[in-house]
């Protein structure tokens, strides 16, 4: 009988779990528009439900629902949708402990900067006895990072980068061979303002934006591809590489136009995209659609847009770095071994120059291995090695080979040398 | 004016059941309320009918068609006259041309000029259909933009519709005796929708009908906005008038043009709801609450639980933002975000009033010897039973308060007492020496003639009413010249005037039918003044009698109270001011 007792109320207890919780029911939602660095706006379903009545009371049902849509909502950026806030695991795993408490409606509303009076459908199902809804609200993203970094679910962005600084990012503009992405910057004003709200965005978000100005640039570009040996690599890659970024975002902007009776209606379309600097690898593509309009101005139509793409493409970028910083910071390092040596003595000092660098860094990747070239990314820990020129010292202090190791050109992002005779 | 062929009328049944399926899934997809649709119409009148109607006849109808049917929920796209000119045209070429071949005249002719119109306009007619969260979007909010899409533009090229007025049936009849011209009319509206795209078209989505009723005094000489007018086309304007009010009702009964909107609060009895003066509501206007459900089959139906009336009426046409109220009447289980849908009503109430009083006739002669007539009245004094009949006219627009009516109306009632005519009127050609026979009458007629003001309270389903009204009370009897009962009828009555009032109680059976009680007082002093009636012919006498009968009553009276918001009335006498009118009070 006492097994019966306690199967009883362990079920019990397990029934009224299950349905006491504050989880949202609904989970339908989707973005209507990134608002603003640290606001978006989601149109969420709630569906209400009265437990309390036999017949269930609309007022209740009301309430219900609408509460279950703001939980939604809410749940949706943080968990939902194509890039939630919560992605590792780890994040999952330390939210799951707290989501009872952080779903119920008082710490919810919080996050609400706005809410629909509005209901966008609703409609009574189960023969009455719920409520689905759908309705809109503005959800402030920036508040709930905030307070999950405070709960320890997210770990926090500073403390990540305290060692070694914000990511610093470059802006450019796609472009053909016809005409050079700095030009674009200059020339064309639709252009300019698409990197204008990507840097909006990035400094909202407390990155390192780097503009790329012509004058300032293009002797260190020059020297890039020079040490580079006159690589065709594109443009965008060489310019991150020598300006030292670890991310660069590259994007590209149309506008299309049609007529609605005789007014022009305007679409704009934009691509982004952003890379590992060291390596040129694709972190994150987005697309982003401005509505269809007949008066507004372009630069409203590509700040609509690019809103849209940006806060996808940036969420991918936190998470690269914070996945990376664990490794230390990357680098690109090409040694260029003199043509004094022949191949089997090359081999010897790329041997030699390997061992010297796995020393150095935490990890070693491989990009190039040729008869005279060793293209290799290296991750660094930052508080071991707080500078580039440390790293440059310490492989040449560990190099053991024939010759010796010099320094062609260190930048941010990039470390040139080579073995030359003694 | 056009003729037009009836053999559209067998079109009917089809149309109507084609307009029940759009209009079902329009309202279907509708959680938003009402939006605004553009509105055109033509200066032709259709006829489908052996009548022809005189130029200022035809101005007037359209005036008072165009009248009723520019409500402030449309937008107006005026056409040209040249336009018009070329509709008229095609229309000549085809003396008995059917609605079908209309829809490809329309076509041709007006749908062109119509999308022209809507091109121009439609980016300001746009800017209503910009959303709630549009409006708190990053265009609208940073960019300062309107938040206008290009959906919301073809929305409003989507949104156009024309009207055509027919009529089927016009009839005149004058009558001498009572110098009165009476006038029946018939007709309608075509309503199409403008179908823009590749192929611009227009499409017949309903056909509107209605009948209506006029008299108009010929010995009287009168006006229309200060030029004067004939009797007859005075009764034909004031015909015009009911067929407008009442084809303004069907139209705003079509689901596409029938005002709803979502509920954005609740306050004990009060709701509040995103329309307004834009959308022409007026206080008092009675609309439905509901919800849509979806049914245990999967389908998805409007199911309504009570209904209210409007307190307030919000200026709207300036800014967004302000609600406007109603009050519950019969309240079921609402919360916001249910949904109120128009319940359109001519504003008239019909009252029935089933009534008890008391009347008093003190025994007399009344004597007129130019008219050759004595009439003696016995005595008496007792109860009667009448029923009333009455018209009550919400004023509450004009007077910008809630539950107020003009009341119009009579009773019908007998007196048990006995009377007798002795009739001397040698002169009158109908005259008989059978005559001399004096006519006993064992009941006389009693009627009551009233006007007066009412005001209705609701609490709830209930309502308690006040009622004063002053009107005349007219004992009646009479007697039926020559041997054979078939010539001259002549009526002598009595006259008095007095006041009535009453106070009641009612409840609100349904929307339409308030049931209940009421009690009151009512005091008609007894007056020496006489007319004689020969047929429809009245005339006043003097009495030369030194006592005449008296007919008084200072009396309570109690009865049952029914009224009915019927959707049309084919005969209102107050359609003239109702629709011209309309506009005024918001």
């Amino acid at each position: 009988m006492k097994y019966l007792y306690g199967f009883i109320l362990v079920f019990s207890i397990i029934l009224h779990t299950t349905f006491a919780t504050n989880l949202p029911r609904a989970r339908e939602a989707t973005l209507i528009e990134v608002s603003s660095p640290t606001e978006v706006l989601i149109k969420a379903a709630g569906l209400g439900i009265d437990k309390k009545h036999s017949k269930p009371k609309a007022a209740v049902l009301d309430q219900s629902a609408n509460d279950d849509a703001a939980k939604t909502a809410v749940w949706f950026v943080l968990i939902g949708g194509s890039d939630p806030l919560i992605q590792t695991e780890k994040e999952k795993v330390a939210f799951q402990k707290i989501e009872e408490a952080f779903f119920g409606i008082d710490n919810i509303r919080k996050f609400i900067s706005w809410e629909a009076d509005y209901y966008d459908k609703r409609l009574k199902t189960d023969g009455g006895k719920s409520l689905k809804i759908e309705k809109s609200f503005k959800i402030n993203k920036a508040l709930l990072e905030e307070y999950l970094v405070n709960k320890s679910v997210f770990q926090k962005f500073t403390n990540i980068s305290a060692s070694v600084g914000m990511p610093t990012i470059m802006v450019i503009p796609e472009s053909n061979n016809d005409i050079a992405p700095l030009d674009l910057l200059t020339q064309n004003p639709d252009i300019k303002k698409g990197a204008e709200v990507i840097e909006a965005y990035l400094s909202a978000k407390q990155f390192s934006v780097v503009v790329p100005e012509q004058q300032q640039v293009l002797q260190e570009l020059s020297s890039t591809q020079f040490a580079l040996g006159g690589s065709d690599d594109d443009y965008s890659y060489l310019l991150a590489l020598s300006i030292g970024s670890d991310v660069y975002v590259s994007y590209n902007i149309s506008i299309s136009t049609r007529i609605v009776g005789t007014s022009d209606v305007k679409k704009a379309v934009v691509g982004c995209r952003a890379y590992e600097t060291t390596t040129g690898r694709l972190l994150g593509t987005e697309t982003g659609y401005s509505q269809e309009r007949p008066s507004a101005t372009n630069a409203a139509l590509i700040e609509e847009a690019m809103s849209d793409a940006v806060d996808k493409v940036i969420s991918r970028i936190i998470n690269y770095w914070k996945t990376d910083l664990k490794l230390g910071i990357q680098y690109k390092c090409i040694i260029n071994v003199s043509n004094v040596f022949d191949s089997e003595q090359a081999e010897e000092i790329i041997f030699a120059v390997g061992d010297a660098c796995k020393s150095v860094a935490s990890l070693l990747k491989e990009n190039t291995v040729a008869d005279h070239t060793y293209d290799i990314s290296l991750w660094v820990n930052p508080e071991k090695y707080p500078a580039v020129s440390d790293i440059y010292r310490a492989i040449k202090a560990s190099y053991t080979g024939e010759g010796i190791v010099k320094r062609v050109s260190i930048s941010r992002k990039l470390i040139l040398l080579s073995v030359e005779e003694e | 004016m056009r003729p037009f062929s009836n053999k559209s009328l067998h079109g009917v049944a089809g149309i109507t059941v084609a307009l029940l399926i759009v209009s079902t899934s329009v309202r279907a997809q509708n959680t938003q309320g009402y939006t605004r649709k553009s509105i055109s119409h033509t200066t032709t009148i259709l006829s489908a009918g052996n009548f022809s109607l005189a130029a200022t006849e035809e101005r007037l109808f359209l005036s008072a068609i165009n009248t009723g049917i520019q409500i402030p929920r449309f937008d107006y796209n005026p056409l040209p006259e040249n336009i018009q000119a070329s509709f008229k045209k095609r229309l000549s070429q085809d003396k008995h041309i059917s609605e079908n071949d209309l829809e490809a005249v329309i076509g041709e002719t007006i749908v062109p000029e119509i999308l022209k119109i809507l091109d121009f306009n439609k980016e300001i007619r746009a800017q209503n259909l910009v959303t709630e969260t549009q409006r708190n979007s990053f265009i609208a909010l940073k960019a300062k933009d309107s938040g206008i899409t290009s959906q919301q533009l073809e929305q409003i090229m989507n949104s156009s519709y024309i009207y055509i007025p027919f009529i089927n049936n016009y009839k005149t009849e004058k009558n001498s005796d009572k110098d009165e011209i009476k006038v029946s009319l018939s007709g309608g509206l075509l309503w199409y929708q403008v179908v823009p795209g590749e192929n611009p078209r227009a499409e017949k989505l309903a056909r509107l009908t209605s009948e209506a009723y006029s008299s108009a005094k010929t010995d009287e000489s009168q006006r229309i906005n200060g030029q004067p007018v004939s009797p007859r086309e005075y009764a034909f304007w004031s015909a015009a008038n009911t067929l407008a009010m009442n084809l303004e009702i069907k139209t705003r009964e079509l689901d596409m043009f029938k005002l709803s909107a979502p509920i954005v609060e609740i306050q004990r009895r009060k709701i509040g709801f995103p329309l307004g003066c834009a959308e022409g509501i007026k206080l008092d206007d009675p609309f439905f609450v509901g919800e849509w459900l979806e049914t245990e089959t999967g389908k998805i139906k409007f199911k309504t639980s009570g209904f209210v009336r409007v307190s307030t009426v919000s200026d709207n046409r300036q800014s967004d933002g302000q609600l406007s109220r109603a009050v519950a009447i019969k309240k079921g289980d609402w919360s916001r975000g249910m949904m109120i849908t128009e319940h359109p009503r001519l504003g008239v109430d019909i009252a029935m009033k089933p009534r008890w009083f008391e009347i008093n006739v003190e025994s007399g002669f009344m004597m007129n010897t130019e008219k050759g007539f004595v009439v003696y009245f016995d005595d008496y004094s007792g109860s009667a039973i009448g029923l009333d009949l009455n018209f009550q006219w919400n004023i509450a627009s004009l007077v910008k308060k809630r539950q107020n009516f003009l009341v119009f109306g009579g009773t019908v009632s007998a007196i048990p007492v006995e009377s007798t005519i002795i009739d001397f009127d040698f002169d009158d050609p109908d005259w008989s020496l059978l005559d001399l026979l004096p006519t006993h009458n064992w009941i006389a007629g009693l009627y009551y003639g009233y006007a007066g003001y009412l005001k209705r309270y609701y609490l709830g389903p209930f309502a308690i009413h006040g009622e004063a009204s002053i009107g005349t009370q007219i004992v009646s009897t009479g007697k039926v010249r020559g041997v054979d009962y078939e010539g001259e009828k002549v009526t002598i009555s009595n006259y008095t005037i007095g006041v009535r009032l009453n106070v009641g109680l009612e409840y609100a059976v349904n929307i339409d039918w308030n049931v209940g009680v009421f009690a009151g007082i009512q005091a008609f002093p007894p007056l020496d003044w006489w007319t004689v009636k020969y047929d429809d012919e009245e005339i006043d006498i003097d009495n030369v009698s030194w006592d005449p009968p008296k007919f008084y009553s200072y009396s309570p009276t109690f009865g049952i109270y029914i009224h009915f918001s019927p959707p049309t009335l084919p005969f209102n006498p107050a359609a003239i001011i109702q629709n011209q009118m309309k506009n005024l009070g918001n």
